[in-house]
C-alpha cells in the first residue's frame, strides 16, 4: 500500500528509464467500488499530460515508469470528467458515513491489485498530516501501528466543491438516517449545508433540516436559494416551516412564501401570525375534523380520503354543526363501531382543548397531565384552530441540551 | 396564486414582549459581522496603540489613519467577499488551496500574532484592576472563568451585545476630544500632510498603528463571520457595506483618541509610560473620574477580544487540519481544540501576573508582531481571492489588487526600515 503524498510530485520514466516529467495528480472513475486511477496526470515542460492507465507500468513511491516511450502527440490534457485525487479530494473535507462526522482529507490510501491501482480509502490521522510535511519518521515515533484508515466505501464527497459533486452520486450520505444527516451537516458551514440540502430530495433534505440547531437551520436555510428553500420547507411540518422562516430576514421569508405552493405558503402564513411560544406558533392544521352527527362510515371514508398519510393522526376531532369543538374519537373507536352510527354515539366529550395564546410551557404540561397524544386549539368561538402533538412539545419537556452551538458563536 | 401581497402579516413575532433595553439590544443586533469586527478592532492593543501616537507625537501621525483606513476596507472587503462567495472560512481554503505545509505556516503566524493578542488583552485586564485597586491576581483569573464558561455555555451571542452596549463608552474619545480644545489648524497638518521621523521610537508608533489596526485574526473572523451567517452572493452589496462601516468606525474611534491624547497628554510634554498615564486622557471630560472610565473601557475592549481570540485561533488551526472542534465535545474527543483554546487563555492570564511586567509594554507589542505577519496573511489572501477556482467571477479588480498588494509591500518595506534602524542603533 502506498500513499497519495508518496507518488505525487515524484519523476515519471520511460520505458528505457529516462525521465520525462513529473506526476501531478491520478484521474479515478468513482463510478466502481474501490475505485481504479484510469489515467496519470504527467506535467513535462509545463503542459499536463493524460496518460492512460494501460500506458502505466507501475507507480510507487520512487517514481511512475510508463510501458512505452513518452510521444506528447499520443497523450490529451488530462479531462475534467473524471476526479482528480489530488487537486478535487485530497486536502478537502469528506464525510465518514460510519463515524458520523467531516474529516479532512489529510492523505489517500492507495493498493496495486490485479495490475490495477485502486483508491482504498483516506487517511484523517496526525501522521497523515505529519507525511505531508516530509517528518513520516517523527510519525512512526508516535504511532508504531500504521494510521487507521477510513475505508473509501464508507466515504461520501460531502461539502467538498461543487462540480466534483455532480461527477460523484452521492447516494451514501442520503442513506443516512435524517439525525445523522444533520450531525454531519451541523458540522459544515451553512453554504456547505445548503449546496448539499439543494441536491438531495426534499424529503430527506426536510427531515434533515428539522433535526438541525435552531441556529444553524435558519443560517442554512438564507443560504439556499429561493427555489430549493421553498421546497425543503414545503416537505416540513407548517409550524416548523413557520420557525424557521420567523428566523431569517422578513424580505428573504417573504421571496420564499412566494414560491411555495399557495396552500402550503397560506398556513405557514397563518401560523407566522401567532408568537413562536404559544400554540398558535406550536400548531399545525387538521387534515381532517368530524362531524358529529356523520354516520361512522361516512367518517372513515373521510379519513380514506386524506391525500396525505403523513399525519399523526393520534386523535379525530369531532365538530358541531357551527364548527364548534365538541369531542375527539380515535381512529381504532371509528373502525371498531358500527358503520351505521353517528360518530356522536362513540365520541369522546371531555376534550381539553387549549387557547391560541396559551404558553407552550402549559401546552405541554397540559399534554402531560391528561396522558393525550395530541390537543386541540381553539380560538374564542370554540372553532377549532389546529392540532398539536406530542411530538411538537417534544424538545420543551426535554432538558435544553447543549446543542451544538460552538460553531455558530464564532459568526 | 392568491393575492398574497395584499394583508401584511407579523414575520417577527411577539416583539410586543421586549422591553426598551432589550429593544435596543436588538438594534445592536442587526449590526453585521464587519461592524462588530470593527467595534472590537478598537481593543486594549488598539486604545495602546492610538494613545501612544498621540501622546508622544500629537497630531502628526493622524494622516496615516487615512491610508490605513483604505487598506483596512479593502483587506476586511476580500474577507467577507470570500467567505460570501465560497462559503468556507480562510483556514480552509488556505488548506484546500495550497496544501499542508503553506497551511502550517499560516497557522504558525496566526497562533504567534493571536497568542501575543490574548496576552495583551489580558494586560488590558490586569491594567484596569490597578486602576480600578483590585487586585489583579483576583480579576485575571476571574475574566479568564467568565470568558471561558460564557463561550462554553453557548451565552455568547447575548453577552456579544452587552459588551457591544458598554463599547459606546468609546465615544468618551469622542466628547473628551472636542472639549480638551485641539488645535484644529495642527490637527488638519497632522491629517493631509504626512510626515515620517526616520527613528526608531517613530517607526515603532507607526508600525504599531498599522498593525493595530490591520490584524491577522480579523481577516480570519471577519470571513468564518459572514460564513456563519448563511449569506451568499446575492448578499454582497450588504456585506461590503457592512465591513466599509465597521472599517470607518475603527478609524473614527482611532482618530479621536488620537486627538484626545495628543490634546491633553502631549501638550504637557510629559513622556507617557503607563497604563496610568494614558488614562489621564480622558480627565478634561470625566476629571476624578477618568481613571475609572478608561478603566472601563479598557476592560471592556479587553473581554471582548478575550471573547474571540483563542476561540477563533481554536478552530482556525483545527479546522485547517481537521481536527475535531467543538466546545461541546468531551475534552477527550476534541484534546487540540481544548489545547489550544484552553492554553491561549493559560498563557495570557499567566503572563500578566508575573511581577513586575511592563503591562503598556505587553499592551504594544501585538501590533508590531501583528503587522510584522499580516503581509504572510495578505498574500495569501491575494492569492486565493484572485484564484478563479475559488472566487469564479468575484475575482479581484485591478484596483483592489493595487491596494491590497501595496499594503503589503508597504508594510515589508516598513518592517525592513525598521530591522536596519534598529540594528543601526545597536551598532552605535
Amino acid at each position: 500500500m502506498s500513499f497519495l503524498s508518496q507518488v505525487q510530485g515524484r519523476p515519471v520514466f520511460d520505458a528505457d528509464g529516462v525521465r520525462i516529467g513529473q506526476l501531478r495528480d491520478l484521474l479515478i472513475d468513482t463510478g466502481t467500488p474501490y475505485p481504479p486511477v484510469r489515467s496519470v496526470v504527467m506535467e513535462r515542460n509545463g503542459r499536463r499530460y493524460s496518460v492512460p492507465w494501460h500506458d502505466v507500468a507501475s507507480v510507487t513511491p520512487r517514481g511512475a515508469a510508463l510501458r512505452g516511450k513518452f510521444n506528447e502527440n499520443r497523450y490529451a490534457s488530462p479531462s475534467d470528467e473524471m476526479v482528480w485525487l489530488a487537486r478535487d479530494v485530497m486536502d478537502k473535507q469528506i464525510v465518514d458515513t460510519t463515524g458520523v462526522k467531516l474529516v479532512r482529507v489529510n492523505d489517500i490510501a492507495l493498493t496495486a491489485l490485479n495490475d490495477e491501482l485502486r483508491v482504498a480509502g483516506v487517511d484523517n490521522s496526525t501522521s497523515g498530516l505529519l507525511r505531508r510535511v516530509g517528518m513520516e519518521k517523527a510519525a512512526g515515533l508516535f504511532h508504531k501501528r500504521p494510521p487507521k484508515l477510513i475505508d473509501w466505501e464508507q466515504v461520501d464527497i460531502g461539502p467538498a466543491v461543487n462540480e466534483i459533486r455532480l461527477k460523484v452520486p452521492f447516494h451514501r450520505l442520503q442513506r443516512m438516517r435524517p439525525a445523522d444527516i444533520a450531525t454531519v451537516v451541523s458540522q459544515m458551514s451553512p453554504g456547505e449545508a445548503a449546496d448539499l440540502f439543494e441536491q438531495m430530495d426534499e424529503e430527506t433534505a426536510a427531515r434533515a433540516m428539522a433535526e438541525l440547531p435552531d441556529e444553524h437551520q435558519a443560517a442554512v436555510l438564507a443560504a439556499m436559494e429561493p427555489e430549493e428553500a421553498a421546497d425543503v420547507l414545503e416537505e416540513m411540518e407548517p409550524d416548523e416551516a413557520a420557525d424557521l422562516l420567523g428566523d431569517i430576514k422578513d424580505e428573504q421569508a417573504e421571496q420564499i412564501m412566494q414560491l411555495m405552493e399557495p396552500e402550503a405558503a397560506e398556513e405557514v402564513r397563518n401560523l407566522l401570525a401567532y408568537a413562536e411560544d404559544t400554540a398558535g406558533g406550536l400548531m399545525n392544521s387538521i387534515p381532517v375534523l368530524l362531524r358529529a352527527n356523520d354516520r361512522v362510515a361516512d367518517a372513515v371514508q373521510r379519513v380514506r380520503e386524506l391525500d396525505d398519510l403523513d399525519h399523526e393522526l393520534h386523535t379525530l376531532f369531532v365538530v358541531d354543526d357551527d364548527d364548534r369543538l365538541v369531542g375527539s374519537v380515535t381512529p381504532v373507536h371509528l373502525l371498531v363501531a358500527d358503520p351505521d352510527a353517528r360518530v356522536i354515539a362513540l365520541m369522546k366529550e371531555d376534550v381539553e382543548p387549549v387557547a391560541l395564546d396559551t404558553p407552550d410551557d402549559d401546552v405541554a404540561r397540559a399534554l402531560v397531565r391528561y396522558d393525550l397524544m395530541a390537543v386541540p386549539v381553539i380560538d374564542a368561538d370554540r372553532r377549532v384552530r389546529g392540532v398539536i402533538t406530542v411530538n411538537d412539545v417534544l424538545d420543551l419537556m426535554t432538558p435544553r441540551s447543549w446543542t451544538s452551538r460552538a460553531r455558530r458563536m464564532m459568526g | 396564486m392568491p393575492q398574497l401581497t395584499g394583508r401584511r402579516l407579523p414575520l417577527r413575532r411577539a416583539a410586543v414582549r421586549f422591553s426598551a433595553f432589550q429593544r435596543l439590544l436588538l438594534l445592536l443586533a442587526i449590526f453585521g459581522p464587519g461592524v462588530i469586527t470593527g467595534i472590537v478592532d478598537d481593543d486594549a492593543t488598539g486604545i495602546a496603540g492610538y494613545s501612544l501616537a498621540g501622546a508622544h507625537y500629537g497630531y502628526v501621525l493622524i494622516w496615516a489613519l487615512i491610508p490605513v483606513c483604505v487598506a483596512l476596507i479593502v483587506s476586511q472587503e476580500m474577507g467577507a467577499r470570500m467567505g460570501v462567495v465560497t462559503g468556507k472560512g480562510l483556514a480552509d481554503l488556505i488548506r484546500e488551496r495550497f496544501g499542508v505545509r503553506i497551511t502550517l505556516l499560516a497557522m504558525v503566524t496566526l497562533l504567534i500574532a493571536n497568542a501575543a493578542t490574548t496576552i495583551a488583552e489580558f494586560a488590558g485586564v490586569a491594567a484596569a484592576a490597578d486602576l480600578f485597586g483590585i487586585s489583579r491576581f483576583i480579576l485575571v483569573p476571574v475574566a479568564a472563568l467568565v470568558v471561558f464558561a460564557v463561550v462554553s455555555f453557548g451565552t455568547y451571542r447575548k453577552v456579544e451585545l452587552v459588551l457591544l452596549a458598554v463599547s459606546l463608552v468609546s465615544l468618551s474619545y469622542v466628547i473628551t476630544g472636542f472639549m480638551s480644545q485641539p488645535h484644529w489648524g495642527d490637527v488638519a497638518q497632522g491629517a493631509f500632510v504626512p510626515k515620517v521621523h526616520l527613528t526608531l521610537p517613530f517607526l515603532t508608533l507607526l508600525i504599531g498603528l498599522i498593525g493595530t489596526t490591520i490584524t491577522p485574526w480579523q481577516q480570519f473572523y471577519v470571513q468564518s463571520a459572514m460564513v456563519d451567517k448563511g449569506l451568499s452572493e446575492r448578499d454582497l452589496k450588504r456585506a461590503r457595506a457592512d465591513v466599509a462601516v465597521g472599517s470607518t468606525l475603527t478609524n473614527v474611534i482611532a482618530f479621536f483618541i488620537i486627538l484626545t491624547t495628543a490634546a491633553t497628554l502631549y501638550v504637557t510634554g510629559k513622556p507617557a509610560e503607563t497604563v496610568t498615564d494614558i488614562g489621564q486622557a480622558l480627565e478634561p471630560l470625566a476629571g476624578n473620574f477618568a481613571a475609572r472610565l478608561f478603566a472601563i473601557a479598557l476592560l471592556n475592549a479587553s473581554l471582548m477580544a478575550m471573547a474571540i481570540l483563542p476561540l477563533s485561533t481554536a478552530y482556525a488551526i483545527c479546522e485547517a487540519f481537521g481536527w475535531e472542534r467543538s466546545v461541546n465535545r468531551p475534552v477527550r474527543e476534541a484534546p487540540f481544540f481544548f489545547s489550544l483554546f484552553g492554553g491561549l487563555l493559560v498563557i495570557g492570564g499567566a503572563a500578566v501576573l508575573i511581577p513586575g511586567v511592563p503591562l503598556l509594554f505587553l499592551l504594544f507589542l501585538p501590533n508590531v508582531v501583528g503587522a510584522i505577519l499580516l503581509p504572510i496573511i495578505l498574500v495569501l489572501t491575494l492569492r486565493l481571492v484572485n484564484d478563479r477556482q475559488v472566487m469564479g467571477r468575484f475575482v479581484n479588480n485591478r484596483v483592489q489588487n493595487v491596494l491590497a498588494w501595496a499594503t503589503a509591500v508597504a508594510l515589508v518595506v516598513l518592517t525592513v526600515a525598521y530591522a536596519v534602524l534598529a540594528l543601526v542603533e545597536l551598532l552605535s
